[in-house]
């Protein structure tokens, strides 16, 4: 029986795990890692003896101390963590380029391809434990698979110290066993539901047919398939998914015109559009972030909806506008205005297999986005020979019309 | 190599121990002879000198198979009986770990589960380790449960293969116990079945399970790690003890003294 090629690393507890290592004196103490000079701090991070006395990520400090009384709060060192998390980084690029990192010491490694220059998967994963452990005094759990998730399962049952290489045939079994809370993409939302329907396990929300996942909730297919072991999701140095154009503006003085904050919003999101049309991505979600005057921060999020994304123009201005309106809650006026968009994923529509109705026959077809499909076909052709323009000659060559409406912030006619 | 709370060791049989192989720290044997031997073999030990420690492996009616399985009724009686026999001998510091292997045909049925509950209940305390054939086992559930009790899940380095436990590791106590079976996945291919628990461990194989087994060793108070690989088990045992002498021994500060 052969084994999967996909290592995941997860270093439990970083900040704490790397506190144990600089500071042996509170190894098997409990212990926090929070900021103490905050009145309301929250845990950071906890030793493994904090957890078991009942200690939480993100309880208060003080209800922590309550709770514990020979408890140790230890401050945070960022620097020293960054420093080890880029450690274990390039521990796993030794083996091979295929690193995806996933989070603060937690990474998947592809190492398809490396057997003739250090073995076998399984003795790859060995040398990098052992060689984490030796560089860095850190001990992660590791398992190995054949897909990201079922290695992702496995680190989560075998947690901590462990080591888990799941054999091919092995892993769909042992997946199917676990508890469906392991699954990623199972939150606090989606378990209790799953809970009402009985369905405790991997193995039982596997067996559901896609009209039943369907029903459970909108990403109860793609669970379904993960429940399956099947993802076939690359080990992406970059993967498109987390990355994230983000592009601000300063009023001067603060706004309180919704209109100009409407405008300013169409603004960046087209800039940022553009560039991310140029490597042929759409995005899935655009999310508008406010400063108001007195330092708050508000921020929505307007999500396109399942397999689809904003592409064009047209999709984007009008979900950056309906984030604005729906994060600017107060009446109060704002100081900066932050657009991101993220969760890319290529662009471009599925070819048809056969040549499309002609335009006056199509019967008009809403997409998730609920956006006509055939407008947004005819404002993608717009679209494209915009962007031409654009990156011949810049981005102010061919501004829309409403552009002269504000200058400097204000309007001018 | 029994320092530190590390032991290597071999599977052996109880009037074997400390005469035969005395290179081996820990030696694993059964139940009835470890009971049938034990005022023979203290009198063997004490002449031979050997530090040794052991593992007992539990009765076969605890391991949820054999004739003799007593029913629920007089089961905390067995059971006390049992923790009688091995309580003295766990607190001199003889017995190190009491292993409960479960065969294949343990499944992870509902009724299995209560019975292995019952069992870990009465023998609570005692150095308990629990070992699984059947790779049904081997759920979060579990292993929550095991850290909970402070019993430790024993380890095994075997081939893939079907009917064979997974080569999962993973840490639910105070202490750390590993069989090492074969790697001879081989043979089962080839059709000699017989001949699937016969291996020779290589001296790189074992020198790549050192790292492993000192950070065992640094995690939990005591490691254990037995070989069971047919007629190699001593030697294997006697090679990776002086591979971890020479791993401490390099570790060691060097300095020309005063």
């Amino acid at each position: 029986m052969t084994s999967g090629t996909i290592i995941h690393v997860n270093v439990i507890g970083l900040m704490a795990a790397v506190e144990e290592v600089v500071d042996p004196g509170v190894r098997g103490r409990p212990f926090v890692v929070a900021r103490p000079d905050i009145p309301r701090a929250i845990v950071l991070d906890l030793s493994p003896e904090a957890y078991r006395e009942g200690v939480r990520r993100g309880m208060l400090v003080q209800t922590a101390c309550a709770r514990v009384r020979a408890l140790k709060v230890v401050p945070p060192r960022p620097e020293l963590y960054e420093k080890v998390d880029q450690s274990l980084l390039e521990t796993a690029f030794c083996f091979t380029p295929l690193v995806e990192r996933a989070g603060r010491g937690h990474f998947f490694l592809d190492v398809n391809g490396t057997r003739r220059l250090f073995g076998a998967p399984e003795d790859v994963a060995r040398r990098l434990l052992g060689e984490i452990a030796d560089q860095t005094g850190l001990v992660p759990t590791v398992a190995l698979a054949s897909t990201k998730t079922a290695a992702k399962v496995a680190s989560r049952v075998f947690r901590p110290f462990g080591f888990a290489p799941l054999s091919v045939n092995d892993e769909g079994e042992l997946v199917a066993r676990q508890p469906v809370e392991l699954l990623p993409g199972v939150g606090v939302k989606l378990l209790p539901r799953l809970i009402s329907l009985e369905i405790g396990e991997i193995g039982i929300l596997a067996s559901l047919s896609m009209d039943e996942a369907q029903a459970i909730s909108a990403r109860g297919p793609e669970l379904v398939l993960r429940a399956r072991c099947v993802d076939d999701s690359p080990v992406n140095p970059e993967p498109p998914s987390r990355r994230m154009l983000a592009g601000e503006t300063v009023f001067e003085p603060d706004c309180a015109d919704p209109d100009l904050l409407a405008w300013r919003a169409r603004e960046i999101v087209a800039e940022l559009g553009f560039r991310m049309r140029k490597e042929g991505f759409g995005a899935h979600f655009v999310m508008a972030k406010l400063v108001y005057t007195d330092g708050a921060v508000a921020s929505r999020s307007v999500r396109a909806g399942q397999g689809a994304s904003f592409v064009a123009d047209i999709q984007l201005c009008e979900a950056a506008e309906r984030a604005v309106r729906q994060a600017w809650g107060r009446r109060v006026r704002v100081r900066k205005l932050q657009i991101e968009l993220g969760g890319f994923e290529p662009a471009g529509p599925e070819l048809d297999l056969f040549e499309p109705l002609p335009f006056f026959k199509a019967e008009p077809e809403i997409d998730s986005t609920g956006i006509q499909t055939r407008r947004i076909a005819m404002h993608m052709r717009v679209q494209s020979a915009l962007d031409r323009v654009h990156g011949k000659y810049g981005q102010s060559a061919i501004v829309p019309a409403a552009a002269f409406l504000y200058r400097e912030g204000s309007l001018v006619c | 190599m029994n320092d530190e709370g590390l032991y290597v060791g071999i599977v052996t049989r109880a009037k074997n121990i400390g005469v035969v192989r005395p290179e081996a720290w820990l030696a694993e044997c059964g139940w009835d002879e470890w009971l049938a031997g034990r005022g023979k073999r203290e009198e063997t030990l004490n002449s031979a000198g050997a530090a040794q420690a052991l593992c007992v492996r539990l009765p076969r009616w605890v391991r949820g198979f054999g004739a003799a399985k007593p029913g629920a009724t007089n089961l905390r009686q067995t059971l006390k009986a049992v923790r009688n026999a091995v309580e003295a001998e766990v607190r001199a510091g003889r017995v190190m770990f009491l292993l409960a292997e479960f065969p294949h045909s343990f499944t992870y049925s509902v009724g299995n589960r209560l019975w292995l509950d019952r069992v870990l209940g009465e023998l609570e305390g005692l150095p308990l380790v629990v070992g699984f054939w059947s790779a049904e086992w081997y759920t979060s559930r579990l292993i929550e449960g095991l850290k909970q009790r402070n019993v430790a899940l024993c380890l095994y380095d075997a081939p893939r293969l079907p009917g064979l436990p997974p080569a999962v590791e993973v840490l639910t106590a105070d202490r750390v116990y590993a069989r090492f079976l074969s790697r001879n996945g081989a043979a089962w291919k080839n059709g000699q079945f017989g001949h699937v628990l016969d291996y020779r461990y290589t001296k790189k194989e074992l020198a790549n399970i050192v790292p492993r087994l000192l950070m065992w060793r640094r995690k939990a108070e005591a490691v254990g790690m037995v070989f069971a690989n047919g007629r190699w088990a001593a030697e294997s045992a006697a090679l990776m003890n002086r591979l971890l002498s020479a791993h401490v021994e390099a570790q060691l500060p060097k300095g020309g003294g005063p």
